[in-house]
C-alpha cells in the first residue's frame, strides 16, 4: 500500500465512523455544533496519532515485541489513557469552554473503539511511520464524518453554523424565506440517529454503486 | 516465569514513564486551570456586588476575599470584607436535591442578615417542568432577611414542581442556619 493510499483510506474507503461504524458515542453526542466536532476531532487526532506511534514503537523491535505481546492490552491501555489525560488537562487549561461543552466525551476517548482498534489491528504490526500516517488518516476521516453530521444537525436544528466560538454563520434568513422554524428535533438524540442513519445509507449506496461498476469492469475484462 | 516477569517489568517501566509525563503536563496546566477557576468564581461574585464596583474594578480590588470549604449542602463559603468600609458579606455556594437532580445556587448575605442576592448556577432540578433555572427569579421582597426567605418566596416551578421548590427552599434553609456562624449575627 502506498503512503497516499494508507493516508486516504480512512477518509471514505475505511472511514472508522461511516464504514466501520466505530466511535458512535461521541459522534452522536457531541455533534450539535461544528465547533464541538472540530474540538473532538483534534482530540482524537492527537490521541490516535500518538497512540499509533507509541504502540508501534513498543512492538516494532522483535525483542521488545516478544516482551510486550503477552501484556499488550494493559500496555495499550496505559499508553492510550495517558494520552487522553494529557489531552484532557491541556483542553481544560487552554480551551475551557470547549472542554465543558464536550464534557464526559473527552475522558471517554480512552474507550473509543477507533483508538484501540487501530492499535490492535494496525499499529501493532506496522512500522512507526506507517502507523502515524494510518492514525492521521483515520482521525481526519473521523473528524470529517462528525463535522458532516454536525453540519446537517446544526443547520436543520438551529439554523446556524458555529465554526469556532463567536464565528457563527446565521442562516435564519433561509428559514424566514421558507417560512418555517428550525427543526429542533435535530439537536436532540433522535435527530443524531436519523442524521447518521441517512449518511450511512448514502455511503453504503455509493459504495455499492462503485463496487458494481468495478465488478462490471472485471467481468468485461474477463470476457475479453 | 522469567519471561512473564520481564513483561511485567516492561509494563511497570511504561507506567512509570507515563506517570512522569503526566506529572510534567500537570505542572504546566494546573496553575492555568486554577487561575481560570478562580477567575470564574470572582466573576460570579462580582454579579452580587456590581453596585460597589466601578466598570474596571475587580472584586479583589474592593474586597478581601476568603474562601472556606463548606459542609453538607454548602459547598463553599466566600467571606468578603470591604477594604475601606470594613463591612462584611458572605456568599454561599449551596446545593440541595430538587427534581431528581440538585438545585445549585449562589446566595449572598450581608452583615445585617439581609439577602443581597441569589443566582442559580446550573439548570439542575428542572426536568419535570422544562424550565431553565439559570436566570430564574423568585418573588422575594426587597431587603428581606435571610431567615424570612425560607417562608417568603414563589418557588421556581410553582405548585407543578414541589420537589424543585423544596430544593430551592432547602438551599435558603442551609444558608439561614449557617450565616450567623460566618457573619456573627445581628
Amino acid at each position: 500500500m502506498t503512503v497516499k493510499d494508507n493516508f486516504f483510506k480512512g477518509f471514505i474507503k475505511e472511514n472508522p465512523l461511516l464504514v466501520s461504524v466505530l466511535g458512535l458515542c461521541p459522534a452522536l453526542a457531541v455533534t450539535t455544533k461544528i465547533e464541538n466536532a472540530i474540538g473532538m476531532g483534534f482530540a482524537v487526532l492527537f490521541v490516535l496519532v500518538l497512540s499509533n506511534l507509541l504502540v508501534s514503537l513498543v512492538t516494532f523491535r522483535p525483542k521488545l515485541r516478544e516482551l510486550v505481546m503477552p501484556v499488550r492490552i494493559p500496555v495499550y491501555i496505559v499508553l492510550i489513557a495517558s494520552l487522553v489525560v494529557i489531552v484532557e488537562m491541556l483542553m481544560k487549561a487552554f480551551l475551557p469552554e470547549l472542554f465543558q461543552s464536550l464534557g464526559l466525551f473527552i475522558p471517554l476517548i480512552v474507550v473509543n473503539c477507533i483508538i484501540f482498534g487501530r492499535a490492535e489491528a494496525y499499529a501493532g504490526d506496522h512500522k512507526p511511520g506507517e502507523s502515524v500516517i494510518d492514525g492521521a488518516g483515520m482521525a481526519i476521516g473521523f473528524t470529517l464524518a462528525i463535522i458532516l453530521i454536525s453540519l446537517i444537525r446544526e443547520v436543520l436544528g438551529a439554523g446556524q453554523i458555529t465554526i469556532w466560538k463567536s464565528a457563527v454563520l446565521d442562516l435564519s434568513f433561509l428559514f424566514d424565506f421558507l417560512g418555517i422554524e428550525p427543526i429542533a428535533m435535530f439537536m436532540k438524540p433522535e435527530g443524531a440517529f436519523i442524521t447518521l442513519g441517512f449518511i450511512l445509507a448514502a455511503v453504503a449506496a455509493i459504495q455499492n454503486r462503485v463496487n458494481a461498476k468495478k465488478n462490471a469492469k472485471k467481468a468485461e475484462g474477463g470476457a475479453k | 516465569m522469567k519471561k512473564a516477569l520481564s513483561s511485567a517489568v516492561v509494563l511497570l517501566v511504561l507506567g512509570i514513564i507515563c506517570g512522569a509525563v503526566l506529572a510534567l503536563v500537570n505542572t504546566i496546566t494546573s496553575p492555568v486551570i486554577a487561575q481560570y477557576e478562580l477567575d470564574k468564581k470572582m466573576e460570579a461574585l462580582e454579579g452580587f456586588f456590581a453596585d460597589e464596583l466601578t466598570s474596571n474594578q475587580k472584586i479583589a480590588d474592593v474586597f478581601d476575599v476568603e474562601e472556606i470549604e463548606g459542609t453538607g449542602g454548602i459547598k463553599t463559603i466566600y467571606l468578603l470584607e470591604h477594604k475601606t468600609e470594613q463591612t462584611k458579606s458572605a456568599v454561599y455556594s449551596v446545593s440541595a436535591l430538587g427534581w431528581k437532580t440538585n438545585v445549585d445556587m449562589m446566595i449572598a448575605v450581608d452583615e445585617d442578615m439581609t439577602l443581597r442576592g441569589y443566582a442559580f448556577v446550573t439548570n439542575g432540578g428542572t426536568e419535570a417542568i422544562g424550565l431553565t433555572m439559570i436566570g430564574a427569579t423568585l418573588n422575594l421582597a426587597d431587603n428581606i432577611s435571610i431567615q424570612d426567605t425560607v417562608q417568603d418566596y414563589d418557588s421556581v416551578g410553582g405548585v407543578s414542581a414541589p420537589v424543585t421548590g423544596s430544593g430551592v427552599k432547602a438551599c435558603f434553609q442551609l444558608v439561614a442556619l449557617r450565616v450567623s456562624q460566618d457573619l456573627g449575627g445581628e
